[in-house]
């Protein structure tokens, strides 16, 4: 099929491609008709689905500045003393780019479920519980590998940052999770919001503003 | 008697590399192409980049219907696998494989004709979609746009600071404060607007650019999609060309304008020689634009400028933009750079 169709079998009727045959143009339109229905269904998924015009093969590229970086997330772990910001991990870096490129309550719901089963810790706060509970050890004592898992209950407080600093909060999941039990944030639920800026040319100004949001609250399991 | 000689050798060498043979050159220079901007997947690059490097060492392979259908496959599977990131002259390049895949299934003797038309098509029907888009967007229309990129994109820093007079320093901050504005919620700032600097310097560039762009991009598509003539040949030529070197020299987008240089070359007819050296002339010049040449224009500038040495040196940190926000963070006047995803 594929050789009938792209004329691999030429030879047995050469009339059949001569310049200006339907044969022939139908291989020099073969291209530009997909660009014409990509870009086609491009402007549909622009007027429809929000998104961007700067991807999805439309050459809408360098005409707005609602390109990807204008939409942004911003994720909250909510725990019973009050909301920690945390970025996006890099394993979830193409559902977010996905969705900033295209955004969907239900792709937003689904990134919110994905940040929902990762176990959040505070790595600062494990290697406190670490030094703690190897504290009274003598230097020459044989050390293996029950020192990396601190007693749970140890209670220590959450590292929060100086005013200015980043808050240094990881996540892990799958036999990272229980590396990292003993420092794990006591999280009840998160909350992710999608927010866009728009240049306001008038003014010279970058102006925000959340268009959704949604939490999901962490299962019991983890 | 050395002038003579160079102006004797250089339209010899022109012509020379004008008569090419399309049909060798336009592939390879895809291939060269597509092992420059191979996708990053693994599963996709790793047989791509076999079947390209294979193209080279056996040339005759780059002339098969089915060596480009399988390429056209793997590009088209790349970008719809990775939509979100792809930009658009990935989806040209593969509608060029697809182009050559349908070009080589016709008998050698019209190959080339098919090759000019759809090459043309592709060009034309890519600048009007692109110029669609500008005119039916308002911000774009009303100079917004380029304000607002002029502004915050640090690829067109060096155009706002020579055409415009913004400065380094003022440039740097809109960046930063953007950055505040997407990424400073996670060291407990929420700020939801910003004010930025620079407006009258670039207000004046932005209108000027919007209507260049939309102009030359117009002229572009209409010469391309037009019927072929010898008015028309020369005029799409030379506007092409026109577009690139002026254009990339400040948007650094290199497979854009290789892509375009290679579909225009691809467009040329035998009768077109010095157009083809022209091409082939300013995919070099895409790459040259690539190196750092702009802080080097602006190094040597400086240095023919300022007379005291001691006053550079001082100066240097507060116009680079690079070197002030590291020097500030070192001295712990403003925290580590907020990153922000692209």
């Amino acid at each position: 099929m594929f050789c009938e169709f792209f004329g691999a079998v030429m030879n047995e009727n050469e009339n059949q491609f001569a310049l200006g045959s339907p044969s022939f143009y139908r291989r020099v339109w073969l291209a530009p008709l997909c660009l014409i229905l990509v870009a086609g269904v491009h402007f549909v998924r622009v007027m429809t689905l929000d998104q961007t015009q700067w991807k999805g093969g439309g050459f809408g590229m360098f005409s707005t500045t609602d390109s990807r970086s204008a939409r942004f997330l911003r994720a909250y772990l909510i725990t019973d003393t009050g909301e920690i910001p945390v970025d996006i991990p890099s394993r979830l870096q193409k559902q977010e780019t996905e969705f900033r490129a295209a955004p969907r309550k239900s792709q937003l719901e689904f990134l919110a479920t994905e940040l929902a089963n990762l176990r959040w810790y505070s790595p600062n706060m494990r290697w406190r519980k670490i030094v703690a509970q190897h504290a009274n050890q003598p230097a020459d004592a044989v050390v293996d590998r029950k020192v990396l898992y601190p007693s749970k209950l140890q209670s220590l407080a959450i590292d929060e940052p100086l005013a200015g600093e980043r808050w240094k909060i990881e996540a892990t999941r799958g036999r990272h999770a229980d590396r990292v039990d003993s420092a794990a944030l006591p999280i009840t639920a998160i909350r992710l919001e999608y927010w866009k800026y728009q240049y306001d040319s008038g003014e010279n100004q970058l102006v925000a503003e959340k268009q959704f949001d949604v939490v999901r609250n962490v299962s019991e399991e983890l | 008697m050395s002038a003579k000689i160079w102006a004797k050798a250089i339209p010899q060498l022109a012509r020379k590399l004008g008569d090419v043979n399309l049909m060798q050159v336009v592939p390879l220079l895809t291939v060269i192409l597509l092992l420059t901007t191979a996708p990053n997947i693994w599963y996709l690059r790793t047989p791509l980049l076999v079947l390209c490097i294979t193209g080279l060492a056996y040339q005759d392979m780059l002339k098969r219907t089915q060596f480009w259908y399988i390429v056209a496959t793997l590009i088209g599977a790349t970008i719809y696998l990775n939509w979100e990131s792809s930009d658009n002259h990935k989806y040209l390049l593969c509608y060029w494989c697809l182009s050559l895949c349908a070009v080589f299934s016709l008998p050698t003797k019209i190959q080339e004709e098919a090759m000019h038309r759809t090459s043309r098509l592709l060009l034309g029907l890519c600048m009007a979609f692109a110029v669609a888009w500008k005119a039916g967007t308002f911000e774009y229309m009303n100079g917004g746009f380029f304000q607002y990129t002029l502004l915050l994109d640090s690829r067109f820093e060096y155009f706002a600071r020579w055409f415009g007079g913004a400065s380094a320093v003022m440039l740097a901050d809109n960046r930063e404060l953007r950055d505040l504005l997407v990424a400073g919620y996670l060291r407990d700032i929420t700020v939801n607007n910003v004010q930025l600097g620079g407006y009258s310097a670039v207000a004046f560039l932005a209108q000027v650019t919007t209507w260049w762009t939309i102009l030359i991009e117009t002229a572009v598509a209409v010469l391309f999609l037009l019927p072929n003539n010898r008015w028309t040949a020369i005029s799409r030529n030379s506007v092409l060309i026109l577009f690139a070197t002026t254009t990339y020299v400040f948007a650094t987008v290199r497979g854009f304008g290789w892509m375009l240089m290679m579909l225009g070359l691809a467009q040329c007819s035998k009768k077109e020689s010095g157009f083809r050296f022209s091409y082939i002339a300013v995919f070099l010049l895409i790459q040259l634009y690539m190196l750092p040449i702009q802080p080097l224009i602006e190094r040597v500038g400086k240095s023919f400028s300022t007379p005291a040495p001691c006053c550079l040196e001082k100066d240097a940190p507060a116009q680079t933009p690079t070197a002030t926000a590291p020097a500030l963070e070192a001295s712990g006047v403003v925290p580590t750079s907020l990153s922000v995803a692209g």
